[in-house]
């Protein structure tokens, strides 16, 4: 399949400027570079303006409930492990609703891709506080003097936390680095995370293009860069503010969670036949 | 036919004493030997001490409920003597450890046996604490007359352990030798058992779902332990594996019903279980199945609420709350099985339902009939065959776009499953026009959003004049005509058709409207039975007769009578038998 094949002939419905763009575009380079099947691939998002990228590509694709993405690609991977699974949404579906089951899919292992577009804003329902939001960050709902008085949460320290086995940062401006990290991370055998930053240019007017721009470093070129050490890609995962380091931050390997299971070793639920079920022995074990 | 006798004996005692499995034993001897049982488990929510029940009624012929009038007691402590000593039948045998239980001989019927055996003395030092069950059981034996080698049968095929085998049955051995020179003369027990009798299966409703779901072709589930519905999820997940099934505990009902959704929508048949309040989590998925036409089947085994309510006991007060949970409006199957026959054979129609139809199912319980045990013949599965709807055909040739969700005079269009070639498009949680498009907030959809929403609804409900055709949605017992009509659903059926066993008996004319799928509401096939009644009695486990609120908004019909337990416990047949003879004053 080619990219052209993954144009579909909806229009966005995103503001002009929106990182969400920049992402779509990566995202369709990525699939291309991987050469990927569209049709033995799915794309679960949520709700959200960066759920609408489900909208826009053409494989399968399934737009869940807020927050839901992960546990419906869940369902949809142990239905038929041969598929290629993609999640996707933004900060507020991920790591607000969504949260318990990001933390709960990485620790399985799932082998999912999640990509999540980080704005650190509301954008959908028109500019509320995300879990994301900096410090202070003045919303709709944290308005000025206060703003937002919570912590923010760090997507990639949660992921490396949680036991994703491929964690990534990357950023919408820098186009090169954003595709070749969505295209490992779809490669990657396992739950893989890749927090991607972007500007949301409605309502967000201080995390913009210039502020990233101005924070971001390529991780590789930092010192001390070892992407197998755990304790090494949280402590990269630390920096916020005046460095932000974008690439991959860790990747091993470990087994995924269908392969854990005896059921899928041979065939994937989908492949097996049902119309032949012999329930004799369950009746036995009831007499 | 002959009059059917019954025989029932209680066991009580703290949790960890082996109740259920002093009852659970005799119930399955019983049943493997050309008899009947019907086991109800009583036990509060907590994991030791409290006042754990099991009562095992045994007859010679099929049995469809319980009735608390003990023949037998089997006492493990004093809350069990306190609870229990009213309801004991004339003759019956109370049995009872002086260690732990003081009984009080004016609160039983006169004639009552009361009998005490130092149970805990012939557990050998050091012995587990749950081994008393075994003295319990050789006691029975020794006071009744039921077969010791029944017993002693079981406990050969229930205890695998070479090593614990003996030592249960050396204990019976010694309690029975020691209760049995103490009697005059030997006891016989009221029934012939029949070493060779035809095998019949002693299963549980959540059983019965269970393994209609594995003949269904269901290969996932995933779930969240919640009682009483944990025990469908604890059973494929044990015996689901041999035939490829793969259960996925999840973080919550939450995760658990979009897992399924998941699942689903990729092609595999899939079931959840749950109760009310996990049922509650799972309603704004539910409306996405719906919208998104998503088969799904969830069971809903209910217990008392509302909130936490109560955990390990009975009610059947969801049936509001299952037929109209979610926001918006769609049209959804609710089945209500009334017994184990239909818990097996209306959950493997559900699954093929859900396929053929593209709605959400549910399938309504409660703690009562999930949990309960009863004798049935094995289950007959040639006639069932697999139907999984209209599915989209993979062709080189197909020149058309594919359609997820054309518009046909059924309401129903093919399903196409990720991996097929040419069926590519997206299933989504807004409302959406034909290709699963969202219809609003795009310029090529803005200007037909009206359009294109009404139809989106119209093409859910086109499927309703199929729907309510097809499903059997109602039973009816009893003659045609009668003195009263009982009007029903769910697990109050056993002990309606026995109630009506008896009112016949005595020459009262009683049938019995039973509703077996909830939603679509079976109007059509309801209203023409109504009209023949005398005096109809709404026999509901609920509050507020929610059957009967969901009568009268489909026919404006109002039943004369009613009659609603909900405290906590199951309807037994003379309760009813009482009512209806109030009723014909």
């Amino acid at each position: 399949m080619s990219a052209h094949d993954s144009n579909l002939s909806y229009v966005p419905t995103w503001c002009a400027g929106c990182g969400n763009y920049g992402i779509i575009n990566s995202l369709k380079k990525a699939l291309t570079s991987l050469n990927l099947d569209l049709e033995q691939t799915v794309l679960a998002t949520g709700i959200g303006c960066a759920s609408k990228i489900s909208q826009y590509v053409n494989t399968y694709r399934i737009e869940t409930l807020h927050g839901r993405s992960l546990p419906v690609a869940t369902g949809v991977k142990l239905a038929n492990h041969n598929l290629t699974v993609i999640a996707e949404g933004g900060d507020g579906d991920g790591m607000g609703l969504g949260m318990g089951h990001f933390i709960h899919t990485a620790r399985r292992n799932l082998d999912i891709t999640y990509f999540i577009h980080n704005n650190q804003i509301y954008g959908l329902t028109k500019g509320q506080t995300s879990p994301t939001s900096d410090l202070g960050a003045v919303t709709k709902f944290t308005p000025a003097p206060l703003g937002n008085v919570e912590q923010p949460i760090n997507i990639v320290k949660m992921a490396l936390n949680a036991g994703a086995t491929f964690v990534a940062r990357g950023f919408v401006g820098n186009s090169t680095q954003l595709v070749s990290l969505m295209a490992e991370a779809i490669k990657h055998p396992g739950f893989a995370v890749v927090d991607i930053l972007q500007p949301c240019v409605t309502f967000n007017h201080v995390n913009t293009y210039p502020w990233y721009q101005q924070r971001v470093k390529v991780i590789e070129n930092m010192e001390g860069y070892d992407p197998t050490s755990l304790d090494k890609a949280l402590s990269f995962a630390g920096l916020w503010g005046e460095q932000i380091p974008i690439g991959l931050y860790y990747r091993t390997i470990r087994p995924t969670f269908h392969e854990s299971l005896p059921q899928l070793s041979e065939q994937s639920l989908m492949q097996q036949k049902i119309d032949n079920v012999d329930i004799t022995g369950l009746m036995k074990g009831l007499y | 036919m002959t009059k059917k006798r019954y025989y029932t004996c209680l066991f009580a005692g703290e949790a960890g004493y082996g109740v259920m499995s002093a009852g659970s034993i005799i119930a399955k001897g019983t049943n493997r030997n050309g008899l009947w049982s019907f086991l109800v488990n009583e036990y509060p929510s907590l994991i030791q001490g409290g006042l754990n029940s099991c009562l095992v009624r045994l007859a010679d012929q099929p049995l469809s409920s319980y009735e608390e009038t003990l023949d037998f007691l089997g006492l493990f402590s004093q809350q069990g003597f306190d609870y229990y000593a009213d309801k004991l039948n004339p003759g019956a045998i109370v049995l009872y450890d002086p260690a732990t239980t003081q009984v009080d001989e004016s609160k039983v019927p006169e004639g009552t046996l009361l009998y005490p055996v130092s149970l805990a003395s012939f557990v050998p030092k050091g012995g587990a604490k749950i081994m008393i069950n075994s003295a319990m059981l050789g006691s029975f034996c020794a006071l009744t007359g039921y077969p010791k080698s029944v017993v002693i049968d079981v406990i050969k095929n229930e205890f695998h352990n070479a090593k614990i085998q003996q030592e249960n049955i050396k204990i019976l051995e010694e309690v029975y030798e020691h209760v049995v020179s103490s009697l005059p003369s030997q006891n016989v027990f009221p029934f012939t058992f029949h070493k060779h009798a035809e095998p019949k299966i002693l299963i549980n409703g959540n059983e019965a779902i269970s393994i209609a779901a594995i003949q269904a072709g269901c290969k996932f589930s995933a779930g969240y332990p919640m009682t009483p519905g944990s025990s469908v999820l604890s059973y494929l997940a044990d015996h689901g594996r041999d035939y490829g099934l793969v259960f996925k505990q999840a973080e919550d009902e939450i995760a658990a019903i979009n897992m399924l959704i998941g699942a689903s929508f990729t092609g595999v048949r899939s079931i959840g279980s749950t109760s009310g309040g996990g049922f509650a989590l799972m309603v704004e998925a539910l409306g996405f199945a719906a919208i998104a036409e998503v088969p799904l089947v969830i069971v809903n085994a209910q217990r008392g609420g509302p909130s936490t309510g109560l955990p390990t006991r009975t009610a059947q007060a969801d049936l509001n709350f299952v037929v109209y949970a979610s926001q918006g409006e769609f049209p959804r199957i609710v089945l209500a099985p009334g017994d184990i026959e239909e818990c097996f054979y209306e959950t493997f129609r559900v699954f093929n339902l859900a396929d053929q139809y593209q709605v959400p199912c549910i399938i309504l319980t409660d703690k009562y009939l999930a949990d309960s045990s009863v004798s049935h013949p094995l289950f007959a599965t040639d006639h069932l065959t697999i139907d999984r709807g209209k599915r989209f055909e993979e062709s080189a040739d197909r020149q058309e776009p594919y359609l997820r969700y054309q518009n046909t005079p059924d309401g129903i269009s093919t399903r196409a499953f990720p991996g097929q070639v040419g069926g590519r498009h997206i299933a989504t949680s807004y409302t959406h026009g034909e290709d699963g498009f969202y219809s609003s907030g795009n310029k090529e959809y803005a200007l037909n959003e009206p359009t294109v929403t009404k139809e989106s609804m119209d093409k859910l409900y086109n499927k309703l004049p199929a729907m309510e055709k097809e499903i059997p949605a109602i039973k009816f017992y009893g003659p045609s005509e009668a003195d009263v009509t009982i009007i029903a659903w769910g697990s109050t059926k056993g002990a309606i058709l026995e109630a009506m066993e008896q009112a016949a008996s005595q020459g009262i004319c009683v049938n019995f409207l039973q509703v077996l799928y909830i939603s679509p509401f079976p109007t059509t096939a309801v209203e023409p039975l109504l009209q023949k009644t005398k005096k109809t009695l709404l026999i509901e486990g609920n509050k507020t007769g929610q059957l009967g609120g969901i009568l009268a908004a489909h026919t404006g019909y109002k039943a004369d009578h009613s009659l609603f337990k909900y405290n906590s416990r199951a309807f037994v047949p003379s309760e009813i038998l009482a009512k209806i003879k109030e009723v014909l004053v």
